[in-house]
């Protein structure tokens, strides 16, 4: 699903010059679950960024889907990203001024799908989230979890193949962290693909694989032995 | 004109407004009555059709023309002489005219005006008005559009954060611009509804100054209405486009 091909990105600002990833190759197959862990500035959220394809690599390729995507204009990686990438950010990124409902509903609004299919489906995956009776509610009237199990039900809404997760669970006590992680675990056996940065070792046990970053660069990669 | 060739002492010729002034019943039965002036008895021996005896400010008022009929008459009482030349003409015109004049009444200076540039000067107030209000537009649009850059700019800012997570969600470009102008859109719109009613009164306020204007046109308030609609268009575009071109992933990595 998945294959990079020393990917670099470099920063350029007033003169300095960061390289925060540097010739990165690796994939990942259909139905892969894989955890990226590395101290603080390694890379991890740039790489996940040029994955579900917010921004261009400075060198190297990218293919997605079969598909070479490393230099496509921002206005075809729009199009690449609502229908088969789904997001999960630490903060959740949830529009403030939006309820619940109209949150998970904006990726079906970008895909062009009907007011009366939008409700449906916006309904069926809040009730999966366990977020039905909050559809109402604004984000800041909302515990992290919830936000956060909000920000699941937007991921997912479009019925992405593949979700990227940036921390997911980085600004939840663990109760609520545990939740949302058994979620990604679940959709992740119902087929889904889930790459995820984190930086908790036992987040990175629902993985199959993990990811060893440093310095931009893949330094190790454990495969969890089969039960 | 209908006029009676016969004239007598005190003869007037008036105007139509003159006809209704006096309560006479139409043009006909008003020629041959008579009326007192602080001269005398006056009598009327024809009528003439309105026209506009001072500039456009002033309505057209009751008229009385004096007809004078003998020399020491004529050499007391006037003072000018107009004429109606062929354009073009005006130097030989004046040569003529002065000769004539100094052979007629040596005693008094030759001194004339064009009755065109006459009728211009009632006017140069609001020729005045015209320029100054010209300038005084553009000036209020420049200012209006750099307001209006500098709110769109602090909007799209503050909404930096929003647009981000939008386009993360597969928003195009086109989507973002639509959400940022039609936020302005509504604004232009209230904005009309509140200058419109205004504008209508300062202008028929202003119009009311003139006896004789023309009808304002509602095409007007349409215009000026569409043109603060394009303006705000093009701005929140640039704007809007601005924002768009950062990546979003750079645009959510720091708050
Ligand atoms: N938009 C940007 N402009 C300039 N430098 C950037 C930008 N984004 C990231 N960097 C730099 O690239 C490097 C990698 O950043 P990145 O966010 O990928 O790290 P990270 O591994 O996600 O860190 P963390 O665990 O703290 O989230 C850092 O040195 C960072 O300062
Ligand atoms: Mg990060």
């Amino acid at each position: 699903m998945i294959q990079t091909n020393k990917l670099t990105k470099v920063f350029r600002t007033d003169e300095v010059e960061t390289t925060a990833l540097n010739e990165v190759s690796f994939g990942v197959d259909e139905g892969e679950f894989v955890a990226v862990m590395g101290p603080s500035g390694c890379g991890k959220s740039t790489l996940l960024n040029l994955l579900g394809l917010l921004d261009n690599p400075t060198t190297g390729e990218y293919y997605f889907m079969e598909e070479k995507v490393s230099n496509l204009r921002e206005k075809q990686r729009a199009k690449k990203r609502k229908s088969n990438i789904g997001f999960v950010f630490q903060n959740f990124n949830l529009i403030d001024e939006l309820t619940v409902f109209e949150n998970v509903e904006l990726p079906l609004i970008y895909l062009g799908i009907k007011g009366s299919e939008r409700k449906k489906r916006v309904d069926d995956v809040l009730e999966q989230m366990g977020m039905l009776h909050r559809r109402k509610h604004y984000p800041l009237q909302l515990s992290g979890g919830q936000q956060q199990r909000t920000a699941v039900a937007r991921a997912i809404v479009a019925r992405p193949k593949l979700i990227l997760a940036d921390e997911p669970t980085g600004n939840l006590d663990s109760a609520h962290g545990e939740e949302v992680m058994n979620l990604l675990d679940q959709l992740n056996q119902n087929g889904t693909t889930i790459v995820m940065v984190t930086h908790s070792p036992s987040d990175a046990e629902y993985a199959r694989r993990t990811i060893n970053l440093f310095d931009g660069q893949i330094v190790t990669e454990n495969i969890k032995q089969a039960l | 004109m209908k006029t009676k060739t016969r004239l007598k002492k005190c003869l007037r010729v008036i105007n139509e407004a003159m006809v209704e002034y006096m309560g006479w019943p139409d043009n006909q039965s008003a020629i041959g009555k008579k009326f007192h002036s602080l001269r005398g008895q006056e009598r009327v021996v024809g009528v003439f059709k309105n026209f506009n005896v001072k500039s456009l400010h002033s309505q057209r008022k009751p008229f009385v023309l004096n007809m004078k009929e003998n020399d020491w008459e004529i050499r007391y009482f006037a003072a000018w002489v107009a004429v109606k030349y062929l354009p073009g003409s005006e130097k030989e015109i004046l040569a003529f005219l002065e000769e004539k004049w100094k052979a007629f009444a040596p005693s008094r200076p030759f001194d004339y005006t064009f009755l065109d540039q006459e009728i211009d000067k009632l006017y140069s107030n609001e020729e005045k008005v015209s320029t100054l209000s010209g300038i005084l537009t553009f000036l209020t649009i420049l200012i209006a559009v750099l307001g209006l850059f500098g709110l769109v700019s602090f909007m799209a800012d503050q909404r930096t954060r929003e647009i981000g997570i939008r386009r993360t969600l597969g928003a195009t470009l086109s989507n973002i611009i639509r959400i940022i102008t039609g936020e302005f859109m509504w604004l232009v719109l209230i904005a009309n509804f509140i200058a419109w009613p205004a504008a209508y009164l300062v202008l028929s306020n202003w119009l009311k100054n003139f006896a004789y204007h023309t009808s304002m046109n509602f095409w007007v308030y349409l215009l000026s209405g569409s043109i603060a609609a394009v303006l705000t268009l093009i701005i929140t575009s640039v704007k809007a486009y601005n924002v768009s071109r950062l990546n979003p992933g750079s645009v959510l990595k720091y708050e």
